[in-house]
C-alpha cells in the first residue's frame, strides 16, 4: 500500500496502490494531505461524516477527495485521519460512508504548501491486477 | 515529423497539422517552430490531447494549439476549439477549473529611472495591501451570499458601484467585465460560500501581481494608442475566479461525467466530459461559467484598485499626476459564443479558449472604441525573471485561430523538477541581482515558479508574430513581483 508522485508538467500527479478499494481511498487521502500540507503532526479533534453517491468508483474517489478540498478552503478545516470508511455498490450506484477527523486550520501553526484547485477526472481509472488496486490521480494546481 | 507516435505535417515554418484519423472529427493544428516541437513535447501528453479534443461533437475546422501548449487535463493548456452552437457541445474541460483566469495591464505616468529608489517600498506595500497565497481572503469585508450573487450577475460593474474603479475601466475590459445571461441561481451554495471572502485576492500558484518597466517598443503606433512609452512603470495582474470558479467547474463536471451515455458520447478522456450546448446541462454550465467569469473580472478590478491606492500612497502622488489607467483586461480560460466565418459562411460558435487569449483585430465590433484602429491588446506574461509581452490582434487570427493567440510562456519543467533544480539556490537573491524584488508567502512557490521552469516567452510570442496572428507591440521587464 503506497503512493508515489509522478512527473506532470503543469499539475501534480500521484500513483496510488492498495490491497482493497477502501485502502486505495485512504491512501489517496494521505497523498492529498501530503500535497497540501508540510509534514506536521495534526490532531483529530473534530469529526465529520461524509456520505456520497456516484455512478462509478472513479467518480466516487474524485468526489471524496474534492470533499476534503472543500472542507479546507471553505470551512478552513484540515483533514487528518479516517476513522471509518465503507463503500458499497448497490444497483450500480457506489455509496461511500465515512467518518473523518481533523482540526480547524490555524495559519499560525499549519503551513499550507499547495492549493489544489480540484481533483480532476483526467485519465482516472482504477485498475485491479494481482489483488492490487492501482490508480493515477491528477490534482489541478 | 513523428512525436510520440503522432504524425505531424508541416504547413509552414510556424504551423503543423495532425491529419484527421479515426475518431477525430477535424485535423489538429499546432502553432510552433520545429525546434519547439522537437524539444518541448517529447515527454508529455499535450499533442495527444490536441488529438482528443478533435473528438468533440460539433468541433469546427481544427483542434488548435497555441505555441505555449503544454500538458493539461482533458484539453491541453494552450488549446482552442470552436463548436457549432446548434449541433455542438460545451466542455468545462475546455475552460478549466480557474474560469476566466486572465491578465490585466494598467499604466502609470511614472518613469522608472526617476523612481528606482521607491520600488522596494512599493513592493512591500503591495504585498501588505493585496492578499496573496493559498485560500487568501480579506481584501474587502466578507460579502453576504446575496451581495456575492450581485457580483456573479454584474461582474466588474459591482466594483465600480462600490468605489473600486471608474466607468472607463469597464470600457477597457473584455466584454466590459460582464458576460450576460449569467444566472446566479445556476451556481451552487458551496461555490458562493467559497467566493464570499475572496474578492480582491490573488491566490497562489502561478498567479501574481508584477510591477514592470516598458523595456522595448516594437510597434510605436499601437504602443501610443495603448498609452505605453519606454521606461514607463506598469502593473500586470494575473489571477482568476478563485475557489468560486473551481467549485463551479467541479459541480458541473460531476453532472456531465454522468450524461455522456445519455447523449451517446464516447470521448477518450473523462475530463473532456461535455453536453450539447442547447441541452439543459449545457445551458446550466454556460450560465454558471459566466457567473464565475464575472466574479473574476470583479476580482481583478478590485486588485487593480488596491494597487492604484498603494501607488498613490507610496509615491505620495495624486490621482491626476499618477495618471493611472487600465490598458486592457483579457481572459484566457473561457468559452464564449462568437460569430466566425467558416467555409465562407458567418456562423455562431462556442469558442473554448483554455490557456489562450482572444486576439481580435482592428475594426472588430467587440473591441474598445479606443483600440478600433489598431486591434485589441493581447497580454502575454512570461516568467518572473525575464519579460512579458504586449501584442496586438491581427486580421489573420479571424481566419486561422477563431481570433485567438497565446497566453503565456507555458511550463517546461514539472513543479517537482523545478524544486529539485532550485535546491541549494537562493532564488530571491538571484532575482534581486537581476533587479527583481520578490515577495511571496512561501519559498516553495518561488522555487516552483522559477524562470527556468518556463519556456522562453519570447520564442512563443515570436511564433504568433511570425504567423501574423498577433504582432509584438512592447516588451515588459519585471522589477517587482508579489505572489502566493
Amino acid at each position: 500500500m503506497r503512493y508515489k508522485f509522478i512527473d506532470h508538467s503543469a499539475d501534480i500527479a500521484v500513483e496510488v496502490s492498495a490491497n482493497t478499494i477502501e485502502n486505495l481511498f485512504k491512501i489517496s487521502c494521505s497523498a492529498w494531505r501530503k500535497v497540501v500540507l508540510d509534514n506536521i503532526n495534526l490532531f483529530s479533534i473534530e469529526e465529520k461524516e461524509i456520505n456520497l453517491e456516484a455512478q462509478s468508483i472513479e467518480e466516487l474517489l474524485v468526489r471524496f477527495l474534492n470533499e476534503l478540498n472543500y472542507y479546507l478552503y471553505s470551512d478552513h478545516w484540515l483533514f487528518n485521519s479516517i476513522l471509518s470508511l465503507s463503500i458499497i455498490n448497490e444497483k450500480k450506484i457506489f455509496q461511500l460512508k465515512a467518518k473523518v477527523a481533523g482540526e480547524p486550520l490555524d495559519n499560525n501553526i499549519h503551513r499550507l504548501k499547495e492549493e489544489i484547485k480540484a481533483v480532476t477526472y483526467h485519465h482516472l481509472k482504477i485498475v485491479k491486477k494481482d489483488n492490487l488496486f492501482t490508480t493515477i490521480i491528477v490534482f489541478d494546481i | 515529423m513523428n512525436i510520440q507516435g503522432i504524425e505531424l505535417e508541416k504547413i509552414s515554418d510556424n504551423l503543423w497539422e495532425i491529419p484527421q484519423s479515426s475518431g477525430m472529427l477535424v485535423p489538429g493544428r499546432i502553432y510552433a517552430s520545429q525546434n519547439m516541437l522537437e524539444t518541448s513535447f517529447q515527454n508529455d501528453e499535450a499533442l495527444k490531447q490536441v488529438v482528443n479534443v478533435a473528438y468533440l461533437p460539433g468541433i469546427q475546422k481544427y483542434s488548435l494549439a497555441m505555441p505555449d501548449i503544454h500538458w493539461g487535463y482533458g484539453f491541453p493548456i494552450g488549446g482552442v476549439a470552436a463548436t457549432d452552437i446548434e449541433n455542438g457541445v460545451i466542455s468545462p474541460g475546455g475552460v478549466g477549473y480557474d474560469i476566466n483566469c486572465g491578465v490585466r495591464l494598467a499604466r502609470t505616468s511614472l518613469d522608472y529611472n526617476s523612481n528606482k529608489n521607491k520600488i522596494q517600498k512599493l513592493i512591500d506595500n503591495l504585498f501588505k495591501n493585496i492578499p496573496t497565497g493559498i485560500g487568501s481572503s480579506g481584501a474587502i469585508k466578507k460579502l453576504s451570499a446575496s451581495e456575492t450573487k450581485r457580483i456573479l450577475k454584474n461582474g466588474a460593474q459591482w466594483a465600480i458601484e462600490n468605489g473600486f474603479g471608474t466607468e472607463e475601466d469597464l470600457s477597457l475590459t473584455e466584454e466590459t467585465g460582464r458576460l450576460n445571461n449569467a444566472d446566479p441561481e445556476s451556481v451552487s451554495d458551496r461555490a458562493i460560500e467559497r467566493g464570499q471572502d475572496q474578492s480582491g485576492t490573488l491566490g497562489s500558484g502561478n498567479h501574481f501581481l508584477e510591477v514592470d518597466v516598458v523595456e522595448e517598443i516594437f510597434d510605436e503606433t499601437a504602443a501610443a494608442v495603448f498609452g505605453l512609452f519606454k521606461n514607463q512603470l506598469v502593473i500586470l495582474i494575473h489571477t482568476g475566479s478563485r475557489g468560486l470558479g473551481y467549485q463551479i467547474c467541479d459541480d458541473n463536471l460531476q453532472i456531465l461525467v454522468n450524461t455522456q451515455k445519455k447523449y451517446g458520447f464516447n470521448l477518450p478522456d473523462k475530463q473532456l466530459a461535455c453536453a450539447p450546448i442547447q441541452s439543459q446541462e449545457g445551458q446550466d454550465y454556460l450560465s454558471a461559467m459566466r457567473c464565475a467569469a464575472n466574479f473574476a473580472w470583479n476580482n481583478r478590478q478590485i486588485i487593480m484598485h488596491l494597487a492604484k491606492k498603494t501607488l498613490n500612497e507610496t509615491f505620495n502622488i495624486s490621482g491626476i499626476d499618477l495618471d493611472f489607467h487600465l490598458v486592457y483586461d483579457v481572459c484566457h480560460n473561457i468559452a464564449k459564443i462568437e460569430e466566425h466565418e467558416i467555409d465562407g459562411i458567418k456562423k455562431k460558435v462556442c469558442v473554448h479558449r483554455k490557456g489562450a487569449t482572444r486576439a481580435f483585430p482592428a475594426g472588430n465590433s467587440q473591441i474598445p472604441e479606443k483600440y478600433k484602429e489598431v486591434g485589441q491588446p493581447v497580454l502575454i506574461p512570461g516568467d518572473m525573471g525575464r519579460y512579458s509581452y504586449i501584442s496586438v490582434g491581427k486580421e489573420k487570427s479571424m481566419y486561422e485561430t477563431f481570433g485567438s493567440s497565446c497566453h503565456g510562456a507555458g511550463r517546461l519543467q514539472s513543479r517537482h523538477q523545478a524544486l529539485k533544480q532550485a535546491k541549494g539556490k537562493n532564488l530571491i537573491n538571484e532575482l534581486a541581482k537581476s533587479g527583481i524584488i520578490i515577495r511571496a508567502k512561501g519559498y516553495k512557490t518561488i522555487a516552483e515558479e522559477m524562470p527556468n521552469a518556463y519556456k522562453d516567452v519570447a520564442i512563443v510570442v515570436d511564433v504568433m508574430h511570425n504567423a501574423g496572428i498577433s504582432t509584438k507591440v512592447a516588451k515588459l521587464k519585471p522589477i517587482g513581483v508579489i505572489k502566493g
